[in-house]
């Protein structure tokens, strides 16, 4: 009696365990699903690229400052270039803002000339819970190794005006240009800006 | 004059015209974009209607939010973004920081953020200077600020504000305004904070004073904002209660590290007893000051390293410490006589082995509480102790050599007590000393197993030290139980006395046997003891105290019946146990505490433990091997042969630089025992690993404390970073 109790004690923190955020420097929570175009998509199967995720929901205005100033646009493509696998996904649930079908999707990225690898509908908002993403945009970054190396903010800049985008100091480019470069990343959690997710 | 008239073609050209102009200037509308009406009316209003020189002129921004949206406080929680002004102001003048009233929480699903709805009325202020030239100052500001209903719509307003420069006092615009806006404002307190992480929580503990106590002893509804990111999970329910005079607050964790943080300053938002909102703005310090000043690293922060174990594990680890300690040689002879003791009763007492059991047990707890007891007041009276203080004293350990041998000598059959207490120890049941010999018997064993600690004991006995009296004195009351269960388990349950060999002659021989274990003790005590006092008489001053024990013994038992020869005889062997007595009282420990004498440990390349010492090591970038040792602590000794001193540790030590720091605790030293307490333990042996620098982050790693039995093998997984 006494061992089961002691062997409960044991394993209770570790089941509590079993649902912590993702932690810099540890490997990043394992998800599948399939893209907008029907393709699988499995973190694991990525291993061996960097990987980036974005949390996104197109009529979020810090959102908007991003897409409308074609800043995402244009690291989506500086990372595609050096072979970067750029995830964005929607966790905004049914019925909700930002929620769309895989078709609305797809036209909203021809409308934005978007280039991410993959666009991830994650309507139960399973994906986005299991990372712990609070806002849109949130930004994690996933190196090689499936190890966690960044999560939070896009940059440093958190008003809604795209002015200002020019000025600020790009987390996400700084993070993919420390991988290159084969260095830990500098700067790996930073408190992430934008709407909330929209989940149920 | 006749009208002119509209007949009906008229009236469709006329239809026809308005409606192009219409759709003209409609059109003109749609593309400036302008929304009809703000989700929050905002209004930026200054205090007085006129510039004064020299002052700090305030401003209200009144917010009206349509019902169901709101804004956000200074950290707006998990999303969402506070209000921001962008100012154009004149030369000179200087716009200071917005002042938030108190937040209330805003929860949209499974997210949380911290605003305000309905109406609130944040407050700003601009410093105006000394000289100014102009009559009329103009102040602009662009207000900017995100409204949030389940979709979030940014919205921005413009103010241009041209005020007089006068010299006379005016009365305030808006004083109702003002007024109640700085009585939304949360009162700051000056309440000391200490902050911790405990698993998967921060615990914040405010010292409340008077004043404190009356404000929060029977409010409720409290609710902690922080104002840093990432600390603590926004939407996780929040423990937070007044007990004794503090305010205990236990959030669940977030990722964020709390060193990067030098000062948390929070709002704490409460109903009074007759239901009135109040607020406080509190402060806490997270990084401990540094001793060094400069480039030195101080001694990380070790609240985090530690997960101490809950009150029902430490409880448990008691039981099973107290358990094992029956094997240690100190404890196992006196658990083996009484077992004898009980194999002799006869099939009458037999049925009372319950109580000798339950009276074995009481002394054990006595004993131990009393000892419990006087470790709490001596610590809570600041003495800087821990478990096994009282080996630190030379005296008590001569004393309890003295004891040891005393009974050594009495099982050896050197000579017999008849009656009392001790009766038990030897053949003799005399039942109606029965139970209270069972009783002192429980408190003897207490006595000789102090020296000796078991594995599992050291856990408990740290966390048991540093928690309130209560719990400490129920985790030693436990340990205690532990110590009593064998003895308790056999009174309780006659299978398993039936199971112990029947009386014979064996046992006279087992209990002559029994005195080794005893004698080995002594043997060890007495080591212990030449290590402690000064001098090098140590030895021979120990071992003389023993012969004059057991010479005041033997003289005792030959007492000539004629006098006067009878009262000489008598009065030589009570001197003899006297003087005995005056050499142990007349130790005094060794006038270095913190070397060690143990040549063999002298013998291995090391630094003495110090807090400059280490701090000095920390500073460089080697690893570092912490042993806090102690020469009557014979986990340690073995640990020490068994695990560093060997070749294998020795050449790895010296291969990787290691740096070996030895703490000897066998005297008092208030250094090792602050080491030792901020590591959450109370006793030796203690084994802390810090990792070398590494040189790109310029940081080292987490220390390490390795397990209380050591092997070269463990040692060489924590060194390689196995663990």
């Amino acid at each position: 009696m006494k061992s089961l109790l002691l062997l409960t004690l044991v394993l209770l923190p570790l089941s509590s365990a079993a649902h912590a955020a993702p932690e810099i420097g540890k490997p990043a929570p394992e998800f599948m699903a399939n893209d907008t175009n029907g393709r699988h998509v499995m973190l694991s199967e990525l291993k061996g690229k960097t990987v980036v995720l974005e949390w996104t929901n197109h009529e979020c205005p810090f959102v908007v400052k991003h897409y409308g100033s074609g800043n995402m646009q244009a690291l989506q493509a500086e990372a595609a270039q050096d072979g970067v696998v750029w995830v964005s996904i929607v966790s905004s649930a049914k019925d909700k803002q930002g929620n769309v079908t895989a078709e609305e999707a797809n036209k909203i990225i021809a409308d934005q000339k978007a280039v991410p690898a993959h666009k991830i509908l994650d309507e139960d908002g399973k994906i986005g819970k299991l990372y712990d993403a609070k806002t849109t945009p949130d930004m994690f970054v996933i190196n090689k190794e499936g190890i966690l190396v960044y999560k939070g903010a896009i940059d440093d800049k958190s008003g809604f005006n795209p002015e200002e985008i020019k000025d600020a100091k790009n987390y996400i480019r700084a993070a993919l240009n420390d991988l290159k470069a084969g260095k830990p990343v500098e700067v790996s959690s930073t408190k992430p800006y934008g709407c909330g997710v929209k989940y149920e | 004059m006749k009208l002119f008239k509209f007949g009906k073609n008229q009236h469709t050209a006329i239809m026809a015209g308005f409606l192009i102009l219409y759709s003209l200037t409609a059109h003109a509308e749609s593309t400036t974009k302008v929304p009809t009406v703000p989700y929050v009316e905002t209004n930026l209003i200054p205090e007085f209607n006129s510039i004064i020189a020299g002052q700090t002129l305030y401003f209200a921004i009144s917010q009206k939010h349509t019902e169901g949206w709101h804004t956000y406080w200074k950290n707006p929680g998990d999303s969402g973004e506070t209000l921001s002004i962008e100012w154009s102001v004149p030369e000179g003048f200087k716009p200071n920081d917005i002042i938030y009233p108190a937040p209330s929480p805003q929860p949209t699903g499974p997210l949380m953020n911290f605003g305000y709805s309905g109406e609130n009325t944040l407050l700003t202020s601009i410093d105006i200077p000394k000289n100014i030239t102009a009559d009329t100052v103009t102040i602009n500001a662009k207000l900017s600020w995100l409204v949030c209903h389940d979709i979030c719509i940014p919205e921005t307003k413009d103010f241009s504000i041209s005020l007089p420069v006068t010299n006379q006092d005016i009365a305030p615009a808006h004083p109702a305004l003002f007024e109640a806006a700085r009585l939304s404002i949360p009162e700051s307190k000056a309440w000391q904070g200490t902050i911790e992480e405990m698993n998967q929580n921060i615990i914040i503990t405010y010292q409340l004073d008077d004043e404190g106590l009356l404000m929060l002893k029977d409010s409720k509804n409290f609710l902690f904002f922080p104002e840093e990111w990432g600390l603590i999970k926004y939407a996780a329910p929040q423990d937070i209660k007044v007990t004794d005079n503090k305010l205990v607050v236990k959030l669940e964790r977030d990722s964020r590290a709390l060193n990067e943080i030098q000062t948390l300053n929070s709002v704490l938002t409460y109903e009074d007893n007759s239901g009135a909102k109040k607020s406080v703005a509190l402060s806490v310090a997270v990084m401990p000051k540094s001793a060094i000043s400069g480039g030195a690293e101080a001694v990380p922060e070790k609240s985090s390293f530690v997960t101490p174990p809950s009150f029902i594990q430490a409880i448990f680890l008691a039981i099973l410490g107290g358990f094992i300690l029956n094997l240690m040689p100190c404890v196992f002879p006196v658990l083996s006589i009484k077992t004898l003791s009980l194999i002799k009763m006869s099939d009458r007492e037999q049925r009372h082995a319950n109580l000798h059991g339950i009276f074995y047990t009481l002394g054990i707890l006595v004993c131990f509480g009393v000892i419990a007891g006087l470790l709490i007041i001596l610590k809570s009276a600041g003495q800087q102790i821990g478990w096994g203080f009282q080996l630190q004293n030379p005296i008590v350990i001569l004393l309890l050599a003295y004891l040891l041998f005393a009974m050594a000598l009495n099982l050896s059959g050197f000579f017999e007590i008849k009656s009392g207490p001790l009766a038990n120890i030897g053949h003799k049941l005399a039942s109606h000393h029965g139970y209270k010999g069972s009783f002192f018997t429980g408190v003897l064993a207490t006595i000789v197993a102090t020296p000796c600690t078991a594995p599992f004991m050291a856990t408990a006995m740290g966390y048991a030290l540093t928690q309130p009296p209560f719990v400490a004195l129920t985790i030693f009351m436990a340990l205690g139980f532990g110590l009593a269960l064998p003895y308790l388990l056999l009174c309780f349950i006659p299978p398993l006395r039936k199971s112990l060999p029947k009386p014979g002659a064996w046992m006279e021989t087992f209990r002559q046997f029994m005195s080794f274990p005893l004698f080995a003790s002594v043997a060890w005590l007495i080591w212990v003891y030449t290590q402690q006092v000064d001098g090098s008489y140590g030895t021979l001053l120990g071992l003389a105290g023993l012969i004059l024990i057991a010479f005041g013994i033997w003289i005792s038992r030959h007492e000539p019946k004629k006098q006067p020869w009878k009262t000489g005889i008598h009065a030589l062997s009570i001197g003899s146990i006297i003087l005995a007595f005056v050499i142990a009282g007349l130790s005094h420990t060794n006038a270095t505490p913190s070397k060690t004498d143990d040549m063999a440990v002298q013998s291995m390349n090391h630094t003495a433990y110090s807090v400059a010492s280490l701090e000095k090591l920390l500073a460089g970038n080697d690893p570092i091997f912490v042993d806090m040792t102690a020469a009557w602590c014979i986990t340690c000794k073995v640990n020490e042969r068994i695990a560093i001193m060997t070749d294998a540790t020795q050449d790895l030590f010296k291969r990787q630089n290691v740096q070996l720091v030895i703490g000897d605790w066998t005297n008092q030293n208030p250094e090792i025992t602050k080491f030792l307490a901020d590591y959450g333990r109370n006793g030796v042996p203690l084994y802390v690993f810090y990792g070398a620098r590494n040189l790109e982050t310029g940081k080292r790693p987490e220390p390490k404390i390795l397990p209380q039995i050591l092997t070269s093998g463990i040692i060489s997984e924590f060194i390689n970073g196995e663990e």
